[in-house]
């Protein structure tokens, strides 16, 4: 069964269809990707799925409980962490700080744990503890955003545009995290424009254009398929 | 310069916060004068208003241009409940507070959800509002001819009556607003509020209750100046409705910008200093709001942020610590 399922999913804002029926599934330990172009509606979903923008129509479940329009709190307590767009840190927060809000809604207790967990992914992040977040470089501040997420113990991790504004070594590294969070058994979904590497990393894709779902198979099918080269690898 | 003086601020805290209780405690014993003592005490008002308000805009970060209608809503309910009701003077203090904080309430249920410039205009707006209600209601706030003859605080049979005594009241209360200011933005509640000042979206996904949180703040600062107003009432003994107008807003705000944003240290210096420099230039007579404003662009030229704006004391201690451990590690 799906771990997270989106049932003709409809969003508009105002009288903007961003969203036109969208279905979507994620299996336990998968890694999904969202692929599309700007405007497309990746972000949306991602929003939709985390109770930050109510859905018109359709049905969200998760791990077969419907949480269509429940609130943020209640999708963070059911361990659906959202990593948002662009590296959302706190700037004046100091990098442990920010590690410990991503645990905000788990009880003090288990915050060490997790802390050690993420400071073992993310080498970097432990030299920098006390400094401001706003002071990281691009990738570092895109490593605690997802440092920060992976506090939240996630089952499920959403993780929007990760690659965004960074160098190409950095995105590497950034993927790497990725595939080794899905090793420890977190399933994860993926949203990206950077969509050679995305692919290259995740099991399935979707291909989103205004609204809709396009296209949909395996990660490695759509690398090769003609239409996606075209259209978001720069048909090569 | 200013990172090593915040740093030997944090080493000597202990004996500095000592020092400045100690001289606040002596200052009517050492200079009677009832000017003096007048100044003190206004300063003290202006701490507790200034921490009321940066919770609000340095540590929320909802720039409200409204502050002076709180302010207001306070005093005219301690006028009104100890004159005309003849309410005990605690009660009343009280009461307003209450009050206070039921329009912060009554307020931010709309308006908190509104970002940005739309909360600051309407915070602007709804102290118009509330100024010209203290202006038209005539039978309650008598209008433009003001509330006169409101007594003196009196607290089980204690009275407040001589400069001295007010001034310790007046204590008291910054006192306990800064450890309730203090201890708020050390718990849980207060790092959440720091995350939605940073960004706000980021922290409603790390499942932050954002409007709750907002609506805390915003009833505490109100029901904190609310309070301040209170004790206003009580120690001019005459309150009309000029005293809570948008410029009084805006005072309350450059004291806060001037200190620092969400700094409570700053806010004791932006009162201070801001009370303080009006009268020392008072000897200079026309010139003295020319050098009073020339003063504030050149801050705001050179430090946009305040005076300790950028400073986080707490950071600052934890750098510390953790150099000082690390080079005891070398010494070992």
């Amino acid at each position: 069964m799906a771990l997270l399922k989106l049932e003709d999913v409809v969003v508009n804002y105002g009288s903007i269809n961003a969203l036109r029926s969208i279905n979507l599934e994620v299996n336990e330990g998968e890694i999904v990707t969202l692929i599309g172009s700007n405007g497309a509606g990746k972000s949306t979903t991602m929003r939709t799925i985390m109770g930050l923008k109510r859905c018109d129509q359709g049905r969200v479940t998760f791990d077969g409980e419907d949480i269509t329009n429940k609130d943020t709190q209640v999708m963070v307590k059911k361990s659906i962490i959202l990593s948002p767009e662009g590296r959302q840190v706190f700037p004046r927060l100091s990098v442990l700080d920010n590690l410990r809000m991503g645990a905000y809604s788990r009880p003090d207790s288990e915050i060490e744990g997790s802390l050690e967990t993420v400071f073992e992914l993310f080498p970097k992040l432990l030299d920098r503890k006390a400094q401001v977040a706003g002071t990281l470089s691009g990738g570092e501040q895109q490593m605690l955003a997802v440092g920060r997420a992976m506090m939240g113990k996630p089952r499920l991790l959403l993780l929007d545009e990760p690659s965004l504004g960074l160098a190409p070594l950095i995105i590497k590294e950034i993927f790497d995290m990725v595939d080794k969070i899905r090793d420890m058994g977190t399933t994860i979904l993926l949203v990206e424009q950077n969509a050679r590497v995305a692919l290259r990393h995740s099991d399935r894709a979707y291909v989103l254009e205004t609204g809709k779902i396009v296209l949909q198979d395996t990660a490695e099918a759509l690398l090769n398929s003609s239409v996606v080269r075209e259209a978001y690898l720069g048909g090569l | 310069m200013l990172e090593k003086l915040a740093q030997k601020m944090v080493k000597y805290r202990i004996p500095l916060i000592a020092l400045a209780l100690a001289c606040a405690v002596l200052l009517p014993f050492l200079f009677p004068d009832k000017y003096v003592i007048r100044i003190g005490t206004l300063s003290l008002l202006f701490i507790m208003i200034t921490l009321s308000l940066n919770l609000m805009v340095g540590f929320l970060g909802q720039m409200s241009f409204g502050h002076a209608a709180f302010y207001g809503i306070g005093a005219y309910t301690a006028a009104i409940l100890t004159t005309t009701y003849q309410v005990p003077f605690l009660v009343a203090f009280i009461l307003s507070g209450v009050m206070a904080g039921l329009f912060g309430l009554l307020l931010g249920l709309p308006v908190l959800k509104l970002k940005g410039y739309y909360f600051t205009i309407i915070t602007m707006v709804f102290c118009e509002i509330i100024r010209v209600v203290e202006l038209n209601w005539m039978s309650l706030t008598r209008g433009p001819l003001g509330i006169m003859a409101i007594p003196k605080p009196e607290i089980f049979g204690f009275l407040f009556d001589s400069p001295q005594r007010l001034y310790f009241f007046a204590l008291v209360m910054v006192i306990l607003s800064t450890l309730v200011v203090h201890n708020l933005m050390n718990s849980r509640i207060g790092y959440a509020i720091l995350s939605i000042r940073d960004d706000e979206l980021a922290a409603e996904a790390m499942g932050i209750p954002v409007f709750r949180f907002k609506m805390v703040i915003f009833i505490i600062s109100s029901m904190m100046v609310g309070l301040a107003g209170a004790f206003y009432a009580a120690y001019t003994s005459y309150i009309d409705p000029s005293s809570f107008a948008a410029s009084q807003s805006n005072n309350m705000l450059v004291m806060v910008i001037f200190g620092g944003l969400g700094n409570v240290v700053g806010s004791f210096i932006g009162a201070i200093v801001l009370t303080v420099l009006p009268e020392l230039l008072r000897s200079l007579a026309q010139y003295r709001q020319l050098i009073y404003g020339v003063l504030l662009v050149v801050l705001m030229m050179v430090k946009p942020q305040g005076l300790l704006g950028d400073i986080n004391f707490k950071y600052i201690r934890q750098r510390m610590e953790r150099k000082d451990s690390t080079t005891e590690e070398r010494e070992k």
